[in-house]
């Protein structure tokens, strides 16, 4: 049987949209504020890879640290020089989300003014890059396809033993449930936030360093991302961090196996038409599900079918 | 008392910000009195400096900067009371942001512009520049939907029907049966797939529907699947050296290269491009891409550039201001600066209806970086000549040149 690599690149391009959905969800769990400078923190990432790779000379996957700390200090700012003091004002939730937006224009003039000092310090192509080339073999295929889907997995774990087990995690989900009560209790409210924010930027910048391995680089990469980022969490019911992954899996892989699927049956001309599939999961999600796949009861369903 | 404070600040920087903008807008002198040209003559460029082209864009940059630095040297050489001065704005390889740059230079009076780069960007800004009498001169946009005669664009590259010929009579000379167009979902992707597939069809050739690609698009993954399935099935009936993929794009060529070498099936057939991303760098530079495109044999049209004293001298700088190769439009963008330049000493002024009655004479007596730069009825180079350049042995190559009088194509 030949192996068709699509299937590879679906693997890649839901974990990585798995990977940014759940920095995006616990951004908004916290905050209540879908963060639409969300996908830029991971562009922020593909930038750093390609410092890390073309100036340095070490291997993409060296840049995974780094991207971590960058991005999340960056998620960081956002939410304490901007979020915070709009909140503490009384600020509505649309005014947090335009201030979002206008964070993310900021964070992508940082990036393009980055990506005009590499190309003018080091002569590197720093648009519509690729560093695919720089990845490494694993068993006959690329080591990003084996690693992305495993970063989920180890983060889904590291994230349940946190929110579970630690004390920390147990602040946190008082802290995400009832602000003021988990305040008086003597819980640092806004260092929980704060390093939620951290942990939320951090996931993203990992994402970016392995989305260089695989996406176009490019400062404008944040807002091509971003509807299906959205729809990600959008399915998986925007409070869960399980409904974040199993969205991410659920939209990544219908956006490429779909898409290559209904090329197939009914022309090559809906090839184009991609960027519509998240748009149509939002939609549906919205009206039929509004709580998404971590608000659906299961059971219940199961049962429903069965009669 | 606090709030008092921040509104005198606000209402400190709003006027220091007011007093600079005003410095930088055009005296009147400049804008209004056009019967005579005298100082600064304000001209203003449109290129994405960022954004999908921001490669081409910035070489572009550069050779206008070169272009209009050299005219007004030949001003001050012949004691020209006036010298041209350049005002610069990123497109950002949109549309809509290349309309609201548009707008805005012709808030500050500024109405001769050199570019847009792409036929996306004209064709949105083009409505606005006919109506308020602009005139744009592109070194790039080789739409064929946009060669109109009497509009606002003029074009120092020929349109895409001629691009078009030229590419169906290279894959009739590589003995290519069938050709699968992979293009973009825009203005020019539409525009250069249609015209290469008439070419080609006319010469007897058979042209798949092709694939559309969001332009947008940050992997290709499923269009290289689709191309696969679809090339396997074509080598199968016709083998492997009668088929050809015809991929029309720009810098994301790489992307799609490397995402193409996953399937077996699409490198064991010729790849045929057009000049957009002739001798592209990054290409031949990343060690897939350059493996892909030497095993495809990537053959590439781009409009021949006579070699001439000032094709030289324009290589030779911007090579080393950028430090590589520039792309085959900075000569027409070096061009573009000297005819408005040209234009604007033979008419003595800058208005913009004199200006265009006058370019497409001093057009055709101008001799510039690219040679002839005579204009056909629409505005558009009226040469179309072609080189036929391909990545061999990890490099691009000059391969041949195809002539567009005889309909000739000579290798070697």
């Amino acid at each position: 049987m030949i192996y068709d690599p699509i299937f590879s690149d679906a693997i890649i391009f839901a974990s990585l949209l798995a990977l940014l959905s759940i920095g995006l969800t616990l951004t908004y769990i916290t905050t209540r504020v879908p963060n639409f400078a969300h996908a830029s923190f991971a562009t922020i990432g593909v930038y750093i890879a390609l410092i890390v790779t073309h100036v340095w000379g070490f291997s993409p996957y060296a840049s995974i640290p780094i991207s971590f700390v960058i991005s999340g200090v960056t998620a960081v700012l956002l939410y304490t020089f901007i979020l915070k003091p709009l909140i503490r004002k009384g600020a509505s939730q649309a005014i947090q989300m335009i201030a979002t937006l206008a964070f993310d224009l900021i964070v992508i003039a940082m990036l393009n003014i980055t990506a005009d000092y590499i190309v003018k310090t080091f002569q590197i192509t720093s648009r519509e890059f690729s560093l695919r080339s720089y990845d490494v073999e694993f068993m006959g295929l690329p080591l990003i396809v084996v690693l992305a889907p495993l970063t989920i997995a180890i983060l889904a774990i590291t994230l349940h033993i946190i929110l579970r087990k630690t004390k920390f995690g147990i602040a946190m989900r008082a802290s995400t449930e009832n602000s003021d009560l988990a305040g008086t209790v003597g819980i640092n409210v806004k260092l929980i936030y704060g390093v939620s924010w951290l942990m939320g930027g951090g996931f993203a910048g990992v994402a970016g360093a392995l989305m260089s391995l695989w996406f176009v680089g490019d400062p404008n990469l944040g807002p091509q991302i971003m509807p299906s980022v959205f729809a990600a969490s959008i399915v998986g019911g925007f409070f869960s961090i399980y409904g974040a992954i199993a969205g991410g899996i659920l939209v990544g892989l219908t956006e490429v196996l779909g898409t290559r699927f209904l090329a197939g049956e009914f022309g090559a001309w809906l090839i184009a038409y991609r960027p519509l599939i998240p748009l149509i999961f939002i939609v549906v999600t919205l009206f039929l599900a509004p709580k998404g796949l971590a608000g659906i009861n299961w059971s219940k369903l199961r049962r429903y079918v069965r009669v | 008392m606090k709030i008092w404070i921040v509104i005198a600040i606000i209402a400190i920087i709003s006027s220091s910000i007011a007093l600079f903008s005003l410095q930088d807008m055009p005296l009147p002198s400049d804008s209004m009195d056009r019967s005579e040209l005298s100082g600064e003559v304000t001209i203003g460029l449109i290129l994405p400096l960022t954004g999908d082209l921001a490669t081409h864009g910035e070489e572009n940059y550069e050779g206008s900067k070169f272009g209009v630095s050299e005219f007004n040297k030949h001003l001050q050489e012949i004691d020209a009371p006036w010298h041209l001065k350049l005002v610069s704005e990123d497109s950002a390889t949109n549309p809509v942001i290349a309309l609201e740059k548009l707008t805005s230079l012709n808030a500050k009076g500024i109405d001769i512009i050199l570019g847009p780069e792409t036929s996306s960007n004209i064709r949105n800004i083009k409505g606005y520049a006919d109506s308020n009498n602009m005139l744009l001169v592109s070194c790039c946009s080789t739409a064929p939907a946009l060669a109109i005669p009497n509009d606002s664009v003029y074009r120092l590259v020929p349109d895409d029907s001629n691009q078009g010929t030229a590419i169906g009579k290279l894959l009739q000379h590589e003995d290519i049966s069938v050709v699968i167009p992979v293009y973009r979902g825009d203005t020019w992707g539409d525009g250069l797939k249609v015209a290469s597939s008439d070419s080609f069809t006319k010469r007897g050739g058979m042209v798949d529907e092709g694939i559309r690609y969001n332009p947008e698009s940050p992997e290709f993954s499923a269009s290289t699947s689709l191309l696969a399935g679809k090339v396997q099935g074509y080598v199968d009936e016709y083998g492997a050296d009668k088929v050809g993929v015809l991929f029309l794009g720009f810098a994301e060529v790489l992307q799609f290269s490397q995402s193409a070498a996953e399937h077996e099936v699409l490198d064991k057939v010729r790849w045929f491009g057009p000049g957009a991303y002739t001798k592209l760098h990054s290409l031949v530079e990343d060690p897939i891409g350059v493996e892909f495109t030497n095993s495809v044999m990537l053959t590439t049209v781009q409009a021949a550039a006579s070699k001439n004293p000032t094709y030289e001298k324009v290589q030779a700088h911007l090579i080393e201001t950028l430090g590589k190769t520039p792309n085959g439009y900075v000569h027409s963008s070096y061009d573009a600066a000297w005819i408005i330049g040209l234009t604007m000493l033979e008419t003595q002024s800058s208005d913009v209806t004199l200006i265009k009655e006058a370019i497409p004479g001093v057009a055709e007596n101008y001799s510039g970086a690219i040679g002839s730069t005579k204009l056909n009825e629409a505005g558009d180079l009226a040469q179309a000549n072609y080189e036929i350049w391909g990545t061999r042995d990890g490099q691009w190559v000059l391969l041949g040149q195809y002539n567009y009088s005889d309909d000739s194509i000579t290798m070697g």
